[in-house]
């Protein structure tokens, strides 16, 4: 076990709430849609929900197997030793990494879509990254300061999903329960990108006071995340034809397209600047969680590691470049983390539970 | 140390502010394009037509149009471009317009240049016209320039129930829907542009046409409109126009499997504007419903009949039946269209006569 954390550090249980949800709610909202329908079509809303009640057993996980004061480094390291122990852990902290610097470039690729096709990655990262620097460095109570703000005032884009429900065909969601099960669990996968994220809980939990009080809000985070996902996936199915969405690459952005108000001409500008304040702490929680990691395993300074951290997603920013590499790599990023979460976390759940039994036996 | 951190911050905000490499684009430096028009020319080429408006210091203004011919349309804006004193730009769009002919060759290749540029709006508007847009876009709309007016045209028409609501968006959706086909205005030039029917499409292809008479049944068929006139014609004396209020579209089904039958209903509520006879009492309302509901109904049997003949879909009925039933086969709802009996229903009520007896 690491240094128990002074409790000023800590933050309220209720706080976890908007933690779980910032870093659910990403750049996958705006695009899920048309992945989401290729197995079971438009029953695909049922799949969001399957998707998320998963996520809700993992974090029923997380409650029952952390104690006060540890987290996930210190049960691998217990179970596997030292070395093991720490490889998973670094695995761990490089997949937080990555997932970073996926959030930062599938924002500025949305940017350079639809705004501004010759801005410059390496300017805007130097921009995005200060301001990530800036709140890492002020430590995990700032983190979650920022992960609060970042769901509480984007919540007005839920109004604007009242406007494309005027060109709404309801029917489209007609008959429901159309599809096999199997239809439904492969779409339910193809959700994960969206929900991925929120198994940095497992490295901040020493800092929730008292974590008992918290496990609800932290369900109620996860029910948000589903009641925001449901929300936009059904009115997108209702706005697009089934044949329709599988062209669209950004379906919440092509319905921020139809909404028209007396001074500004095009919604979705308005939107993807909005977004930024989504990115900036599902970006920071994650990196924060990967150097925290590292402090962990290796005892760096996390001050000096969030440096280098950000240049690295700097560099990879500006290496990984045109579509199909960047979703070739939220792809596989998106199966490392399907694996990591629904397969990893209940093995261990389950060894760890076994080798707490024998031990009390002993 | 603090102080220094912050200053570092600073003096990068600073540099980096002078760009982020981005193109400046001012509006008083570009040519905001409002209205295009593609007419079919000899071979695969496309001769495409701009209309920019330029604005007077008078407060009039005034059309300026480049034409080009070309096989793809960005390649023709790009040839275009040669003619422009500023860089055209596509943002401000508000009308686009095919040729007949263009239409009847297919638009599926054609719509993917708008919906695939972010700039452009879902709610540009769509047209076919008769001869040729050149001839639509050139002409002189008195103050207005021609893409704003058209734009105008097109929007009161819908508001007031001429035509049904279309826009890029819709068209799109109606064209990759198994279980519906698309339609748009059809345009006609005579001493004015005027909206003249509905131009009906075959996936892709504009293979026929609805006289404008028919279109207040054709937006009753479609579903809710309102403000639209119908005459009742009944005599010299009996005549009434009558505006609906309210109008709504169900559909029943009966039978099952091949027997299937569509019955649909159609409730308007209206409201007597006109009326040749005088005084109006409870009796000449009871007339003048049902001289409407057997007028209406003629009409919608004939407008079915044809989109059964020319096996189109444009009311969306397939995508209807598919939400109604499950284990659902397009293929074989393909087969069944064409020779599913559908009747139409009509219920006419009216509601007020205005301020005279």
């Amino acid at each position: 076990m690491g240094k128990p954390i002074s409790d000023s550090m800590k933050i309220s249980p209720f706080l976890v709430l908007f933690l779980i949800t910032s870093v659910q709610v990403g750049v996958g909202i705006l695009s899920f849609q048309s992945k989401v329908v290729e197995h079971a079509s438009y029953d695909a809303w049922i799949s969001v929900i399957i998707a998320g009640i998963g996520v809700h057993i993992i974090i029923w996980i997380a409650f029952k197997m952390l104690r006060q004061d540890q987290d996930i480094f210190d049960i691998q390291k217990e179970l596997f030793g030292k070395y093991l122990g720490g490889l998973f852990g670094f695995i761990q902290c490089l997949y937080f990494l990555v997932l970073s610097t996926i959030a930062l470039r599938l924002y500025i690729e949305i940017i350079q879509v639809w705004m501004f096709p010759h801005i410059s990655i390496l300017y805007l990262g130097i921009f995005f990254l200060i301001l990530v620097y800036y709140v890492i460095n002020g430590g995990f109570r700032v983190v979650v300061g920022i992960c609060f703000l970042g769901t509480v005032i984007p919540i007005y884009l839920l109004f604007t999903l009242i406007f494309p429900l005027e060109f709404a065909h309801f029917h489209n969601l007609l008959p429901v329960l159309n599809h096999s099960v199997k239809d439904l669990m492969l779409s339910s996968k193809e959700m994960t990108l969206s929900f991925l994220g929120f198994s940095t809980l497992f490295i901040f939990f020493p800092f929730i006071k008292h974590p008992k009080k918290a496990h609800k809000w932290a369900h109620f985070g996860v029910l948000f995340t589903i009641v925001v996902y449901v929300a936009i996936s059904m009115v997108a199915f209702v706005f697009y034809d089934e044949e329709q969405i599988k062209t669209v690459i950004w379906p919440t952005l092509g319905m921020w397209k139809i909404i028209e108000m007396p001074f500004v001409e095009r919604f979705e500008y308005i939107g993807i600047s909005s977004w930024a304040l989504v990115i900036l702490p599902n970006m920071t929680l994650t990196l924060w969680a990967s150097t925290r990691g590292m402090k962990r395993l290796f005892r760096f300074n996390q001050r000096k590691t969030v440096i280098v951290f950000l240049i690295i997603v700097l560099i990879a920013n500006v290496l990984i470049n045109g579509h199909e590499r960047i979703s070739l790599l939220s792809e596989y990023i998106s199966r490392v983390g399907f694996y990591m979460v629904y397969f990893y976390i209940p093995f261990l759940f389950i060894v760890y539970t076994i080798y707490n039994k024998v031990r009390k036996s002993k | 140390m603090k102080t220094a951190t912050i200053a570092v911050m600073l003096s990068i905000v600073v540099f980096l502010g002078t760009g982020c490499g981005v193109e400046r684009e001012i509006v008083d430096d570009l040519s905001l394009v409002t209205a295009v028009g593609y007419d079919a020319v000899e071979g695969n080429k496309v001769k495409g037509t701009i209309a920019v408006p330029n604005f007077q210091a008078d407060k009039a203004v005034t059309t300026e149009i480049f034409s080009d011919t070309s096989m793809l349309l960005r390649e023709n804006n790009f040839k275009l471009n040669a003619e422009a004193n500023r860089p055209l730009a596509v943002g401000k769009l508000e009308v686009i317009l095919f040729n007949e002919e263009l239409a009847r060759k297919g638009l599926q290749k054609l719509k993917d240049v708008f919906v695939r540029d972010p700039s452009l709006g879902s709610r540009v508007r769509l047209g076919i016209v008769e001869g040729s847009t050149t001839e639509v876009l050139t002409r002189e709309y008195w103050d207005d320039d021609s893409g704003m007016y058209l734009s105008d045209m097109f929007e009161q028409n819908i508001d007031r129930g001429t035509i049904p609501e279309t826009n890029l968006h819709l068209f799109t959706y109606n064209l990759y829907s198994k279980g519906a086909d698309p339609f748009l205005p059809f345009l006609s030039v005579t001493d004015m542009v005027k909206i003249d029917g509905i131009a009906l499409f075959d996936d892709e292809r504009y293979v026929g046409r609805l006289p404008y008479e028919q279109t207040f049944t054709f937006n009753s068929l479609i579903g809710d409109f309102q403000n639209a006139i119908f005459p009742v014609y009944r005599g010299d004396k009996k005549s009434a126009s009558v505006s609906n209020i309210r109008s709504d579209r169900k559909i029943q089904y009966n039978g099952k499997g091949n027997h299937t039958e569509l019955v649909i209903n159609v409730h308007i509520k209206g409201i007597i504007r006109e009326y040749r006879g005088g005084k109006i009492t409870k009796k000449v309302i009871k007339k003048i419903e049902n001289t409407m509901e057997k007028q209406m109904k003629q009409q919608a049997e004939d407008i079915l009949n044809k989109l059964q003949e020319l096996n189109i879909d444009p009311l969306g009925l397939g995508n209807e039946y598919h939400s109604e039933h499950r284990n659902f086969n397009w293929k074989k709802w393909e087969d069944m269209y064409p020779n599913i009996k559908i009747t139409p229903k009509i219920d006419v009520k009216i509601m007020e006569y205005g301020i005279r007896r």
